[in-house]
């Protein structure tokens, strides 16, 4: 059997829906199997970057992996951004890249480079095939590497001489992968004990959740254990929709943007519990000054999250499901009690402040009043997928996500051009639901070829694009750090964005008047059934994303509103 | 007092390299490095690798070493 085929049958055996990837002359192999064996649909992009994105925002959606397959030099470079992406939010994705023929390695050959070195720091692992023979055990170890403990990318790089290689063996199914895991779960009992002590204890206690939650499938357990304990709760970026953004227990989200309730709770909380976070340095300002009353109890699969920025008092490392689920059970065995009334109160007195109020214009579109309208059509109830910037926080903050996965964005990296190729494999993913691309006009610039991508497999979405003709995130930073100095962050040549639309065959709309907004959106949402629809809408430029806090400080001292 | 880390890893090629990236990543330096396949196994390589002194990095670059697919022990010697 050709080492292609048993790439591909593989790939079939492991009910891998789709492949996103760009041909090039040491994976034609593998092309030429997907062509002969079919059974699996290809997906061509115009960016080996955009079909990391794509395979990312499936796996985001759906949970599943997601598989890309680049080639060798260039293609294996372009595709570094979108696996550093991958990486930074422990998504699952497998990256099979080309390589030139193993006897050429090293001869600086045509279209060679050193993918395993370049990939090494942001792949949870990578594997070079030297033999026809080893692609079995390669590739069944890269699936459970991805999706076992702290899920990440892994990279298989494929010699072209593997891929053309005849074996005579025939293809048989692996069960057992040989590997070690470093699995050093540590769910004892009297770590949990001790928990539900300093829960029973605490008189000013606060959930702080993350992705990990998303990840391990376990919100329908947390929302539970809010029930039984009746804390309050927090969620990181990556954590939004965990839990139901209009639970009464929840404060929204935390760190630089985060409401003002929510990192009041957190810097005068007496117990934080942390599950499946990893403490990011944009959830913890200065640590010397973070939250200095309160104990930590972190909860994460991951052994080096764990006392990595800050300090833990009790540490569990362990499935967030496995271990919500025990602290429940003990909750209900010991009768749990707690009064926390007056914290409460005092929650609700920093919730009136009401941090997310914004100056309202008659003529002007605000930006959250867009984020508002769409949540206003579809109730939280649909995919939102966006870029890095401005419009992110905004989306971050108020649009309340209902369930968890709907939540498509680029956390830890930041990437910009992320939003319209992750919304793409979104959408392959749920071709009946709304999926909502949330961008600006410098994020979309970046990877907007794959509009073209869109109009050749016919992926219907609807692209918001906050267009207030700036770097919005970048001219934020210049008025608040640089005393308004605007270095490079104004866009003096950008193009007609509805034209541009219209020109790779999709529905371009542009839109500047506030009235027209809410029926544009709702007309756009119906049309996008069928078609791609572009809403190129004229935001106000000089809107900042606030709260925001002062750098160098602790989790109480945030800005307001524009001084 | 010097402290040395003492691991055990997999003797397949690539696999140093990966070890050695985590101590450049986080901008450590190394004074000094010995690696050698064990004499009753040569599937399984031990190195030894002496660090400068930082403060508490210890524990947070055993735990990122012991994290690697193809280490299989990590612990900090002294001598």
């Amino acid at each position: 059997m050709l080492g292609a085929d048993i790439v591909v049958k593989f790939l079939i055996k492991q009910k891998i829906k789709y492949i996103f990837g760009y041909p090039g002359g040491s994976v034609l192999d593998i092309y030429d199997s997907i062509k002969r064996i079919g059974k699996i649909k290809h997906i061509l992009v115009r960016h080996e970057q955009a079909a990391i994105h794509m395979a990312d925002g499936y796996a985001r959606s759906t949970g599943k992996i997601g598989v890309a397959l680049v080639t060798s030099g260039p293609g294996a470079t372009n595709s570094i951004t979108g696996i550093a992406t991958a990486y930074m939010d422990s998504i699952p994705i497998i990256i099979i890249s080309g390589q030139v023929d193993y006897s050429l390695i090293g001869n600086d050959a045509f279209q060679e480079c050193d993918m395993i070195g370049i990939s090494r720091p942001i792949v949870k692992h990578s594997f070079l095939i030297k033999n026809t023979s080893e692609i079995y055990k390669t590739f069944k170890k890269s699936f459970y590497i991805a999706t076992s403990g702290r899920h990440g990318p892994v990279v298989i790089d494929i010699p072209k001489n593997v891929l053309s290689n005849n074996i005579k063996k025939k293809y048989f199914f692996i069960k057992k992968n040989n590997i070690k895991l470093n699995k050093k779960e540590t769910v004892k009992k009297e770590k949990i004990k001790k928990i539900f002590k300093k829960l029973q204890k605490s008189k000013k206690p606060i959930i702080y959740v993350g992705g990990g939650i998303i990840s391990s499938e376990s919100s329908k357990y947390l929302l539970l254990l809010l029930k039984k304990l009746n804390f309050p709760i927090t969620t990181s970026l990556m954590g939004l929709g965990s839990i139901s953004g209009r639970h009464e227990q929840c404060l929204g989200m935390l760190g630089m943007h985060g409401t003002y309730e929510a990192n009041m709770a957190m810097h005068n909380s007496d117990i934080i519990l942390a599950i499946g976070v990893r403490f990011d340095d944009r959830t913890t300002n200065n640590i010397s000054k973070y939250c200095p009353n309160s104990e930590i109890i972190h909860i994460d699969i991951d052994p080096t999250s764990i006392s990595k920025t800050v300090k833990s008092n009790i540490y569990i490392i362990g499935d967030a499901k496995n271990v919500i689920k025990k602290i429940i059970k003990i909750l209900e065995i010991k009768k749990y009690k707690n009064n926390i009334k007056k914290w409460w109160e005092k929650i609700q007195s920093w919730r009136k402040i009401n941090s997310l109020k914004y100056k309202k214009s008659s003529r002007k579109i605000k930006p959250q009043y867009v984020i508002e309208t769409v949540w206003k059509i579809t109730k939280g109830n649909s995919y939102i997928a966006s870029d890095v910037g401005q419009h992110q926080m905004f989306t971050a903050l108020y649009y309340s996500f209902e369930k968890p996965r709907q939540w498509i964005n680029s956390g830890g990296l930041g990437t910009m051009g992320f939003g319209l190729p992750a919304a793409l494999g979104v959408k392959l993913a749920f071709p009946k639901k709304n999926v909502i691309c949330i961008t600006g006009d410098g994020s979309i610039q970046m990877n907007i070829q794959e509009l073209s991508t869109a109009k050749q497999y016919k992926i219907p979405i609807l692209i918001i694009n906050l267009n207030n003709s700036v770097l919005g995130m970048v001219r934020q930073w210049q008025d608040i750090n640089y005393s308004s100095r605007y270095s490079q962050s104004y866009m003096k040549s950008l193009p007609n964005f509805s034209k541009l639309v219209k020109s790779y065959g999709h529905i371009g709309i542009r839109v500047h008047k506030k009235k027209e907004l809410y029926n544009i959106i709702k007309y756009a949402l119906k049309k996008t059934k069928k078609e791609l629809v572009f809403l190129d809408i004229e935001v106000d430029a000089s809107e900042h994303v606030y709260p925001m806090q002062i750098k160098g400080l602790g989790m109480n001292n945030m800005i307001l509103k524009k001084c | 007092m010097k402290k040395i880390l003492y691991i055990l890893l997999e003797n397949k090629s690539g696999v140093l390299s990966r070890v050695i990236g985590l101590f450049s990543q986080r901008g450590y330096n190394i004074k000094k490095i010995k690696a050698k396949p064990l004499k009753n196994n040569k599937k399984i390589s031990k190195v030894l690798i002496e660090l400068y002194k930082y403060k508490n990095i210890n524990n947070k670059i055993k735990k990122q070493i012991f994290k690697l697919i193809n280490v299989l022990k990590v612990k900090i010697v002294k001598k």
